[in-house]
């Protein structure tokens, strides 16, 4: 009987290995391999180029990058934290506005959701070009209308470096329909019977909001802040489609610059290894911040 | 069943690590790999079926890309490890590749009667060298900057630029002497720019030059023509200088004007139409340019023309010269086929076949070839240019071969200037500037290749 059962036992381990194999294998051969390579191609002098002549220079790229030699990684560094600190916040925002909104019973709710919820499924691309003719200082759609409204001398939006990337943040807010779907989710799961008992005792719009349904959407609204950020803080196809980096480098972001240094001359895979692991460091040490600064204020709905 | 895990894990490893071996290149000996430029398949497809034709052993491959993406895709096929057989660049690229391509002396020594080498114009070959001295590259086409103009707006301002006589030379037909002419300066371009520059209800409908800031083809002409460099004899940047406050004071002054040195405005600055450039019909002229634009002004239907750079404030000489070659991979499986399709590419057939097609001919024959006309004309002019001991000397100067030369002038100084032209409190001086491309791309330099 003992030995049966160690048999299904067995048996069972087996299945569960290989259904786990195919996350495994390509966990393994497409994420945890090409880590480790970077990372030990970051303590080399690696070239696209000549590969197989690395030479090991330990720090040497940690060192030129954080010593200040090289502007244009401070640089790419804080235009990155610039836009993922408004993207993040403006999304989170306008994500939440509109998940409140259409959670209430209007006509055509479904309508409105797929509407809102649209944008997201646009190829990046396609709506980086699309938005690159929007703010076209001469003949942009956006530019027409505040001229039509009287403004003669609009903002030339991509075309300077005081306002590209202000532009790029704003384009980014396009983007806001998945953190939406997301909060819909989680208003959605709030037990009906919160706001009856609110209703009850009188409570209003306002107090149900910042007494019910903040509270109990606060892991959702975590989730939506670890992965937003994560997510911004790797922004590349703004930056690649419709500003190049430029005017003035800046648009420059950090993930952009990564990609110049390793496909473009100089074609630098080792400086562009230390650049991703840098990259992998501070997000690491951000969702570390996030998760201890969770504890004060994230509300499960099941704690005392 | 954990020792299952662990051997199926370390049998993926080592797939991965096999599939990344560089030296496993995967073609077969019969194929020839090659990055092409899409723009121009039709011409290169006619090419590779006349080759295929006379060469049935070996089987063309090419991979169709995007010019811009050439470099990038090349690069990243030669990173891991499947790099094409024939590796597309030219003078420029010689020491960026130094280590990927094959020296071809000893190829073209034996096959020097068929490769025709005194058939190419203006010792091209010369340029073909890497600093070793090797040849790495055969080389197919050439861009020499000039001055194109639009004859139709000139035509339509005659009275205009006559009035504001501008020198021509002595053998110039009464109908032409409002043209740019080799007798021009700086200021006599500036001058019939402005005369072409015009508005109309108080807002521009033509410009008098199109200017480019996103590309070397342009500031680095002036630079030259004011009698500076990007680069110093050791390699180092050199910007932060006269020669250097001046070409870009005329860079800032095309799009600004200055009243004090006597330029009027004659372009577009950020935030203002461009008239979609010289191809649109409302620019005059083009200061630079590319030769590769010379079919596409004959597509759209422009009455064009072209000279030689004004004067500059010091010298004519700084016009860019740069040469597309095609050279073989060191890992090449078939280096004989990559030969064969590389000394085909470049041969008098094929340069017949381009020029046909509009494009510059790089070698005498197939110029020799052409029907007398405008086209002709044009390629006189290309011919004379390059050419050290012809009319007009060292006109035209090859670019930087330093393998930091494209980030220097694509990440530091197109950015920089760009914020120098700026429209806006964003803008910086002439001075800072020149200063930043010097302190910052030293510090690439230092960083990264030293």
């Amino acid at each position: 009987m003992r030995k049966i059962k160690s048999v299904r036992q067995r048996r069972k381990i087996r299945n569960f290995y290989l259904f786990i194999m195919p996350a495994l294998l390509g966990f393994v051969l497409l994420t945890l391999y090409p880590m480790l390579r970077s990372l030990y191609l970051s303590f080399t002098d690696a070239s696209l180029l000549y590969m197989d002549e690395a030479k090991w220079v330990g720090f040497k790229n940690y060192v030129n990058l954080l010593s200040g030699k090289d502007s244009y990684f401070w640089l790419s560094l804080k235009n990155t934290f610039i836009y993922a600190i408004f993207n993040v916040l403006g999304t989170l925002v306008f994500g939440l506005f509109a998940a409140i909104l259409l959670t209430r019973k209007v006509k055509f709710l479904n309508t409105f959701r797929t509407i809102f919820y649209l944008p997201s499924l646009l190829p990046a691309v396609a709506s980086a070009l699309m938005f690159k003719w929007v703010f076209d200082p001469s003949n942009g759609m956006v530019n027409t209308m505040l001229r039509a409204i009287g403004i003669a001398n609009p903002p030339i939006w991509l075309e300077s470096a005081s306002t590209a990337l202000l532009t790029l943040i704003l384009i980014s807010l396009y983007g806001f329909g998945s953190k939406m779907i997301i909060f819909i989710s989680g208003i959605n799961d709030i037990p009906a019977s919160y706001y009856d008992a609110a209703d009850i005792d009188g409570a209003g719009f306002w107090t149900k909001l910042t007494k019910i349904t903040l509270p109990l959407l606060s892991p959702v609204f975590f989730y939506n802040l670890v992965m937003g950020t994560i997510g911004a803080l790797q922004v590349f196809t703004e930056g690649f489609v419709i500003s190049g980096a430029g005017p003035g480098n800046s648009t420059m972001f950090y993930v952009l610059r990564l990609y110049n240094i390793a496909y473009k001359a100089p074609y630098k895979m080792g400086y562009a290894s230390a650049m991703a692991w840098i990259l992998f460091v501070i997000v690491g040490i951000i969702t570390i911040i996030y998760f201890a600064l969770s504890k004060k204020w994230i509300f499960y709905g099941d704690e005392g | 069943m954990k020792k299952v895990l662990v051997f199926l894990l370390l049998a993926a490893l080592l797939i991965t690590l096999v599939a990344c071996d560089p030296t496993k290149g995967g073609d077969t000996s019969n194929d020839i790999v090659v990055l092409l430029d899409n723009k121009d398949m039709d011409l290169y497809q006619r090419t590779i079926d006349a080759f295929s034709e006379k060469f049935p052993q070996y089987n063309v491959k090419p991979i169709w890309t995007a010019g811009d993406d050439i470099q990038t895709n090349q690069a990243t096929k030669i990173g891991n490890g499947t790099a094409p057989d024939v590796i597309v660049g030219g003078d420029m690229y010689t020491e960026i590749y130094r280590k990927n391509l094959m020296d071809l002396t000893e190829l073209i020594e034996r096959d020097k009667d068929e490769l025709k080498l005194d058939d190419y114009v203006g010792g091209v070959m010369d340029n073909m060298k890497n600093s070793k001295g090797q040849v790495v590259f055969l080389p197919r086409s050439y861009n020499c900057s000039f001055l194109y103009f639009n004859k139709t707006l000139f035509d339509a301002q005659k009275t205009n630029l006559l009035a504001l006589n501008l020198p021509y030379e002595a053998d110039t037909p009464e109908s032409e002497r409002h043209y740019p002419n080799p007798a021009w300066t700086l200021n006599d371009f500036f001058k019939a720019a402005g005369a072409l520059t015009l508005k109309e209800n108080g807002s521009y409908i033509q410009w008098g030059s199109d200017t480019l800031t996103t590309w070397w083809g342009e500031w680095l002409i002036h630079v030259r023509q004011s009698g500076g460099d990007l680069f110093d004899a050791d390699g180092n940047v050199t910007f932060d200088n006269q020669s250097c406050y001046d070409a870009m004071q005329i860079m800032y002054d095309k799009s600004y004007g200055n009243e004090a040195l006597g330029r009027p405005k004659i372009t577009v600055a950020p935030g203002e139409t461009d008239f979609a450039g010289f191809q649109g019909g409302r620019v005059a002229m083009v200061y630079g340019g590319h030769t590769n634009n010379w079919a596409r002004y004959d597509a759209v239907g422009i009455d064009w023309g072209m000279t030689v750079l004004p004067t500059g404030l010091v010298t004519r000489n700084g016009a860019e010269y740069a040469i597309e070659g095609y050279g073989i991979s060191q890992t090449s499986k078939n280096v004989s086929g990559a030969w064969e399709f590389i000394k085909f590419i470049t041969s008098e057939q094929a340069i017949d076949q381009l020029v046909s097609d509009g494009g510059l001919p790089i070698r005498m024959s197939s110029y020799n070839k052409m029907s007398d006309g405008v086209k002709k004309d044009r390629c006189t002019l290309a011919i004379e240019a390059i050419n050290p001991n012809g009319k007009f000397g060292a006109y035209a100067c090859t670019l930087p071969r330093y393998e930091y030369f494209v980030e220097i002038a694509n990440t530091v100084a197109t950015a920089e200037i760009g914020l120098m032209m700026a429209p806006d409190s964003s803008r910086i001086s002439i001075k800072e500037c020149c200063k930043n491309i010097q302190v910052k791309g030293n510090n690439l330099i230092e960083i990264n290749y030293r």
